[in-house]
């Protein structure tokens, strides 16, 4: 298949992934716009390198994270001439709206934006099912600490919740 | 295997807060694949059109900004090899900074890993003024004095000229000086979360 075909189908099968991790760094829709549009071109970047050595699956979840990790939250927006991408009815849904829904994915933002960036990696991979092992790969520490990890953020998730009641 | 501490109902209910999202994202997200084309294809040579870009406006420099010294002001040749010597430094600098941000792997290597070289980069940057603002503020007396004692323009001349260099200087510097300090700012965000990591 062509490289640019391939990746194309790539972003329409894991714009769900993308998109739910610019949203956990960010809270401002133009922001998370501007992750996801730096997430696709670092996507495209990596793409013909990208040497099959991991799933597809932990290709976009390293490339997603690295890029809202590192990203400069006070970059000047660039102009959008054109966008990959209508966001236009998610960003009404998402942020505007007072649906079910959206109540449930504003609640896990809640809890997830108060830990550090690290934390909520490690937070989204292990809700993605992903292995201990998979996920210190990922993040770059061991597996015994990613269970270490795991627990105190979970300490601190019971701590949040408590002080909201 | 999970350590036992970790409630099985409240992963199961951010695990249903995620799903609602990625059902919302499914639902509403309009992908346009014309776009994510033209993307691709710009993308993918915009660094290296970029860095070209840049080296030629550095080399045009190089040589267009001695001989305008050279050729109107009649400057000493030992201030223009000077200035030639500083801007090669300038530029070798700013290569040796940038180039392993260019050549991040963000693919392949861990967020540790990625974030260290970010910061290692973001780090090099702040210590550049130590050495790059004594380098031009010594460069700019020797030019006022060379264009003080060296041409033939009066004195209002030279002074006009000197406030011309000096109102340069001082743009120049606060524009390098507001971004040096923005990616020191972000190199201590980074710091901070790595830190929380280490066990």
């Amino acid at each position: 298949m062509d490289p640019q075909q391939a990746f194309t189908r790539l972003v329409r099968e894991q714009k769900e992934t993308i998109y739910t991790v610019c949203y956990m760094f960010s809270n401002d829709p133009e922001q998370v716009s501007d992750l996801f549009q730096e997430t696709l071109v670092n996507l495209w970047r990596g793409f013909k390198k990208f040497r099959q050595e991991s799933s597809i699956r932990t290709y976009v979840w390293r490339i997603a994270l690295n890029t809202c990790i590192n990203a400069d939250s006070k970059k000047k927006r660039r102009q959008r001439h054109e966008t990959p991408y209508d966001m236009q009815q998610l960003e009404s849904a998402l942020f505007q709206s007072e649906t079910e829904q959206t109540k449930q994915a504003r609640m896990l933002h809640g809890r997830i934006k108060r830990l550090d960036f690290f934390d909520r990696a490690i937070v989204l991979l292990w809700l993605e099912d992903l292995s201990y092992e998979e996920i210190g790969a990922i993040v770059g520490i061991s597996a015994r600490n990613v269970g270490v990890r795991l627990f105190r953020i979970k300490e601190e998730l019971k701590k949040a919740s408590a002080t909201e009641k | 295997m999970k350590p036992e501490e970790i409630s099985e109902s409240e992963y199961l209910q951010m695990k249903a807060e995620l799903d609602s999202l990625k059902q919302m994202v499914s639902e509403n997200i309009k992908l346009n694949e014309q776009a994510i084309r033209r993307l691709m294809q710009n993308k993918a040579d915009e660094l290296t059109r970029f860095a070209l870009r840049l080296s030629l406006l550095a080399l045009a420099a190089m040589f267009l900004i001695p001989f305008a010294f050279y050729h109107f002001y009649h400057i000493s040749v030992a201030f223009i090899i000077a200035t030639e010597l500083m801007m090669t430094v300038c530029i070798l600098a700013t290569a040796a900074i940038h180039a392993p941000v260019y050549r991040l792997d963000f693919a392949n290597g861990s967020l540790v890993e990625a974030a260290n070289k970010v910061n290692r980069f973001k780090r090099l940057y702040t210590r550049w003024p130590y050495l790059g603002i004594p380098m031009v503020i010594l460069w700019i007396v020797w030019l006022l004095y060379e264009i003080y004692s060296g041409t033939s323009y009066n004195r209002e001349q030279v002074l006009i000229l000197g406030a011309s260099i000096l109102c340069g200087a001082i743009i120049g510097g606060a524009i390098g000086i507001y971004n040096n300090r923005r990616m020191v700012r972000k190199a201590d965000e980074i710091l901070d979360e790595n830190r929380h990591l280490k066990p």
